[in-house]
This record gives structure tokens, sequence and C-alpha cells, in this order.
């Protein structure tokens, strides 16, 4: 038994146990560890406290059957071992930044707010390394030329568009050209069911000869927190996961922008190279203290 | 994994002291936890100002407390104290904290190199406690450090040993 396998059975135990009353020390025992060496494991595998994962765990289910059910909100409390509507509608405030009644009255949560069920594979790609470790990098105005695209399924959509990017990445005009590009992901009402926007281009300095082909895309100056992607492309969501489940929530920071910039530089070794490296910037500012 | 045991007079402590789930990462930015933050601040302070600490015990340990009760077992949190052994109270820098043992007996466990990682904690409690004819007398334990104890990583644990401090009765 790796120490993964092993988190994960915790893993498991917590999601049977979600509207019951377990500690972390009930956990412990169910995969028969001592309690100090529970907390350091879990903490150094899931990059959670043990916790933590639990409280966005109840509160990430409790989200969705206060959308999906005509439960009362103290059932939903109580159901999942808070003490009060009150201490509820706090630890809600706290994660998702709104009460459970405005969230239930249609207000939108950014979905790359909840927490889901981590799985054996997210486990594996954050143990690779500390790849997913940040560096704060601030950037200039940026503009960009590319091509673009509307994305629903997210994958699928993204892999079709750079095929076509990359057939025309040598046929640019002469200023354009480089083996370098990014992938700009935008989520105009944040990220949603109605799929996003997606482009794949190079940095311009100016706009005024672009391309009739081409969309131009202008991004203001930003501060960004870089991480690295290492990997098979095609498991690229396992880091976003993690930046914005794992990292995003105990960073003291929040999204700035409803952006993300994917960076196909000179590490990127083609999407099925497991040693490529993508680099991830997100837009972040200090998050407003609601807690 | 055998003990001895020891009676061991009032100890007193003066360090740092940390409240949370203290392998929680310290920050973002750094892989490093709040246990060895906590050292580093502690190790910080001694390298500017260990003068400051008046009546230094003659051993050289360096003591890490872990306090654990009913109520942080539900979350995982625990308190820990890093600190050194002082013979008297005087004068106590205003950057750090009292930590006073009660006088006790101890049952003491060497753990060598890669046993220092394991889940010792288990067992302690849960396989030799039991069987021993003692009790688990304070809800704390203590890992002493001394020029024993060479790191956490590669070689420098396999050479490594380290002393955990059960209080019995």
């Amino acid at each position: 038994m790796t120490n993964v396998d092993t988190m994960l059975q915790a893993v498991d135990f917590i999601e049977g146990n979600l509207e019951e009353p377990i500690s972390v020390s009930d956990v412990a025992d169910a995969v028969g560890y001592s309690l100090y060496h529970f907390s350091r494991t879990f903490n150094a595998v899931v990059k959670h406290s043990p916790y933590d994962y639990i409280m966005r765990r109840r509160l990430s289910e409790s989200a969705r059957e206060l959308l999906t059910t005509k439960k009362k909100i103290i059932t939903i409390a109580l159901d999942y071992q808070f003490n009060n509507p009150e201490t509820y509608s706090r630890a809600f405030r706290r994660m998702f930044g709104m009460q459970p009644t405005q969230f239930r009255k249609g207000k939108t949560i950014n979905p790359l707010m909840f927490r889901s069920r981590i799985t054996y594979e997210q486990l594996l790609h954050i143990n690779k390394g500390d790849y997913l470790v940040p560096v704060l990098v601030e950037k200039p105005a940026l503009c960009f030329a590319g091509i673009a695209t509307t994305i629903v399924s997210s994958h699928e959509g993204k892999r079709e568009l750079q095929e076509r990017f990359l057939a025309i990445l040598d046929r640019l005009p002469d200023g354009m050209r480089t083996e370098h590009y990014y992938g700009i992901s935008i989520y105009p009402r944040g990220l949603d069911t109605q799929g996003f926007f997606y482009m794949n281009a190079v940095e311009v300095e100016r706009l005024d000869d672009l391309h009739p082909l081409l969309v131009a895309k202008p991004i203001p100056p930003l501060a960004y927190a870089r991480f690295i992607h290492k990997g098979l492309y095609s498991d690229v969501g396992l880091s976003s996961d993690y930046i914005y489940q794992t990292w995003l929530p105990k960073s003291g920071y929040e999204l700035s922008m409803p952006i993300e910039l994917e960076y196909f530089g000179p590490n990127y070794l083609g999407p099925h190279d497991e040693a490529s490296r993508v680099e991830i910037l997100i837009p972040i500012r200090r998050a407003e203290q609601t807690r | 994994m055998q003990p001895r045991i020891i009676e061991s007079p009032k100890l007193i402590l003066v360090g740092m002291d940390f409240f949370g789930d203290p392998c929680a990462m310290a920050s973002p930015w750094s892989e490093e936890n709040e246990i060895g933050k906590l050292w580093r601040r502690f190790e910080q302070f001694l390298g500017r100002k260990a003068d400051a600490i008046k009546n230094k015990a003659a051993s050289s340990f360096g003591f890490e407390v872990h306090i654990e009760t009913d109520e942080t077992k539900s979350t995982g949190e625990r308190e820990v104290f890093v600190g050194i052994e002082v013979s008297e109270l005087e004068d106590v820098p205003l950057e750090l904290v009292v930590k006073l043992l009660p006088p006790t007996k101890y049952a003491v466990f060497t753990l060598k190199g890669a046993e220092i990682t394991s889940d010792w904690g288990k067992l302690i409690y849960q396989d030799w406690l039991p069987q021993s004819g003692f009790e688990s007398h304070y809800s704390y334990l203590i890992e002493r450090y001394d020029e024993r104890f060479k790191g956490l990583e590669g070689k420098e644990l396999e050479e490594s040993e380290l002393d955990v401090l059960v209080p019995i009765v």
C-alpha cells in the first residue's frame, strides 16, 4: 500500500460519511494510522488538511442539494453536520462568498470554486513533483492574435482548435512567426455549462496590421500565479483542478479576471510527451477579507 | 520497539508555540509545514539573541512538545511547542513563551532512521502501551532532538536518531 492508496481509502471513508458526525480522528482510525501520522500524510498527499477537505466536501455537496432538492436549509445544514443554520451560513459564505439563501434564489457560484471528490488520478498527478508550486509574475498589457472558438466539452475542443492553429502557424505574417504560442480561456459568465471562449494565439506588438483571418484580444497589465503542468496535455485538467480547488482557496488570493493563459513555450514537447511542460497563468489579486 | 523508563523532574522550557494543523503547508508559496516554520523562527531567534535566555540547562536538547485534547482530535489540530530547557525562570524574552511540564515517568523510545518518519504514534499508543502495564498520563508527548538527529531526508535520515518521550503512570 502506498501513501496515495491509503489516502484514497481515507477519502472514500470521508465520502461515505459526509452526513455522519465523523471526526478527523475517526478517519485516521479507519485507515489504521495514528492521528498525527494521518494528518501529516493526508496534508502531504492530498494538499488539504483533513479537516479542510471534509468541510469543503460537505459544503460542496450541501450546495448541490440546495439546487437539486427542495429540502429546508436547516435540514441540509444538520444533515451535513453543522450545529445550526448560522454556523452553516458562515461556513458557506467563507467558501463561496454568499449565503445559502442567495445561492438557492439563483445567484451563481463559479463552478471552479466547488471542491469535487478527489480522484486517484488527481492524487497521482499532484504528487509527481513540485511543478505545481506557483511563482508570482507581473505582466504588462499583452495583445494576442490568433483563432478562437467556443468550447463546451473542454479537451476535445481545445485539441481541434490547436490542430487548426498549428496548421496556420507557418503561414502567419513575418512579424508574428514563432514556435511558441498561447492558449487563452475566457469565462465570461464564470465557467458554467454554457462553455467558454478559447483562443490559440501568439503575442503581437501592434494590432493595426491584423491579418483578416485572425482575431485579436488585448489583455490589461495583470499579476499572475504561474504554474507548470508537466505531462500529457490531455491531463491538463488535473493541474487545473488542483489550482482552482486546492491552491486558490488557501492562497489568500482570488481571481482578478475570468481568464486563464496557457503558454506552449520552449519546454512544450507536444501533447503526447510525458516530459512536456505547459505554463498555466491565472490572474490573481489579494482576496477581500470575508472571513 | 522497547522503551526505557525514566523519572523526570519538572521541566521548564522556553520557546515558541503554534496551534492548528501543524502539517498544513505554511503558505502556498512554500513546501515547509508549520512545525518546520516554527523551528526556523526559533532558530533565528537563537541566532540573534541566544544570550537573552537566562539559566540555560546543561543539556543541549531541542524539545518539540505535541499537546492534544479531545476537542482537537475532531479537527486534527494540536498545540506544538518548540523550545529549550532552563533551570530557572528569569527575564523571559518578549518573543518567547514558557511551557512547564510536570514531574512524571516517561517511556523513552529511541527512533532510528526511517522509523522517524514512520507511524510510530500507532506503534506506541496502539501496540506498546496496552500491553505495557502502564497508562498514558498526560495528553502530550515530547520529541527530543539532539546532535544524533541529522535531518529528515535521504542519508541524513538514515543516520539520525530521535527520542520520543511519552508520559506514563
